[in-house]
């Protein structure tokens, strides 16, 4: 179990009571979210899918790495990352 | 804010404030606005001077929303953003907080493109029924919960019809919409696919019937289908059981036995294209419309902004234009973009795809521009009590 910050993008930070970031431990990305997830339901909701994947212009990145590039959800957790939540950017 | 007389459109710099209407009732209305960036209300306790309030949901596009007209403390808003989802949020408190729902209606767990695309529409059950409420979603599927939008439960009989074959996305999408619980019968609902027709159902969405019979749809092959029409809009009078009006891809047209055969009434008007409806609960033979140029430009004919109202159920239109832009409009008006208050006097309300908000108190008679610049407003529903 890995103690981490999980760092919150502005638009979803009303869905966190308003913090930029919240700390929890979790031994992987999903472990994470389903913790954060139990007091911040819509929170994860915006990042992932009802039914548990990563929303599709939704990017996390873990010690700057998407976790696409990873494995995934499954990707494993040491002790102070930071897991950083940003949507995909696009356009002019 | 003031209401303002649309002068400010053609002469660019005079703001004329108008007077409250001294005849409307003293009664409180909150229009509820859905743009493509957020929720507004717009609140009046006199419909002559208005307050905005917003935006809610910041930068979602909140396609559908309303205040519960059983209980105006409740209301409800489908929303959607690019990367964040399809939510559904819910206000306990007359629209002042919004808060998301953690379910939405689904054809499936996940929420991939099969299962679900876009909420396009919520509806309040009947009366007698608090906390019932109909959603109605792309890829086309009908919803009902029994418990304030905390789950859901799907009336596969629709989207399981054998008439489902000839439904077909249109310019929008392929949207189920104008979901409306008939009060006087609340085992009868209705609802329409763009693209693929009007259907009722007799018995509370365990079956359904398509409700197209002689609807012309010229841009099918056979221009007389019984589904696949592109339907803008279904409108089903408040309180004559049986009279719907609907805002067809090609005519405006009216029913009288609850759908099973049509009278088209677009003779008088300026075209045959439009999506907004609205009608009078006291006379069921009035109707409103906002007829557009053509399906290829989609903007008020002759770019001039004018509300059509039928009093002898599509007999005579009159072109209502007073304190509407009256050149160079080029704007939408969308299906759910037109609502009335069913007070005496009527009072009409529109918003457009330029951001606009109108105002009437008088059955379309004259017009007030309450707010301008707002999102693209993609619907407006009135609630006349509030908290």
């Amino acid at each position: 179990m890995a103690e981490v910050t999980l760092r919150i993008p502005t638009p979803l930070q009303p869905y966190a009571n308003g913090n930029g970031e919240l700390r929890a431990e979790a031994g992987y990305v999903d472990e994470l979210l389903e913790r954060i997830g139990a007091e911040h339901q819509a929170l994860v909701q915006r990042i992932r899918t009802r039914d548990g994947q990563l929303r599709p212009y939704v990017n996390v990145f873990v010690r700057r790495t998407d976790i696409r590039e990873l494995q995934g959800l499954e990707t494993e957790l040491h002790d102070g990352d930071e897991v950083i939540v940003m949507p995909s950017v696009a356009g002019g | 804010m003031q209401g303002r007389d649309t002068e400010v459109f053609e002469k660019s710099v005079k703001v004329i404030h108008a007077e409250p209407n001294r005849e409307a009732p003293n009664m409180p209305v909150t229009l509820v606005i859905g743009t493509r960036k957020g929720l507004f209300l717009a609140r009046s306790e006199d419909r002559g001077n208005w307050t905005l309030d917003g935006p809610h949901i910041a930068g979602y596009e909140v396609q559908s929303a309303w205040l519960d007209p059983r209980d105006p403390r409740l209301g409800y808003a489908a929303a959607h953003h690019p990367v964040w989802g399809v939510h559904v949020y819910r206000t306990e408190d007359g629209g002042r907080n919004w808060e998301p729902l953690p379910e939405v209606p689904r054809h499936h767990a996940d929420e991939g493109p099969h299962s679900l695309r876009t909420l396009w529409c919520l509806a309040p059950g009947s009366a007698q029924a608090p906390g019932t409420l109909f959603a109605g979603i792309e890829p086309p599927g009908l919803f009902v919960s029994h418990d304030a939008a905390e789950t859901w439960s799907r009336l596969e009989a629709f989207d399981q019809h054998p008439t489902a074959s000839l439904w077909h996305p249109a310019k929008g999408g392929l949207a189920v919409h104008s979901i409306q619980v008939e009060e006087a019968n609340p085992e009868r609902l209705y609802t329409a696919v763009c693209a693929g027709g009007c259907y009722r159902s007799d018995d509370a969405g365990a079956s359904w019937i398509p409700i197209n019979e002689g609807v012309r749809a010229p841009y099918l092959a056979d221009p007389l289908p019984v589904a696949g029409h592109n339907e803008h809009r279904l409108l089903v009078h408040p309180r004559r059981g049986g009279r719907l009006f609907r805002q067809s891809h090609t005519g405006t047209w009216i029913s009288d036995d609850a759908g099973d055969s049509w009278r088209e009434i677009t003779a008088g008007l300026p075209s045959d294209f439009g999506y907004a409806l609205a009608t009078d609960a006291d006379s069921p033979d009035t109707l409103f419309c906002i007829p557009e140029a053509s399906t290829q430009m989609r903007y008020p004919v002759d770019g001039r902004l004018r509300v059509y109202r039928t009093e002898d159920a599509g007999d005579h239109w009159q072109a209502l234009s007073a304190g509407l832009p009256q050149s160079h409009v080029y704007c939408t008006v969308l299906r759910d973009g037109m609502d009335s208050d069913h007070l005496d006097p009527l009072g009409l309300y529109f918003g457009t795809s330029s951001g606009h908000l109108f105002t009437s108190l008088d059955r379309g008679e004259h017009w007030h521009c309450q707010a301008e610049f707002l999102p693209p407003i993609l619907s407006v529903k009135a609630t006349i009590k509030t908290v």
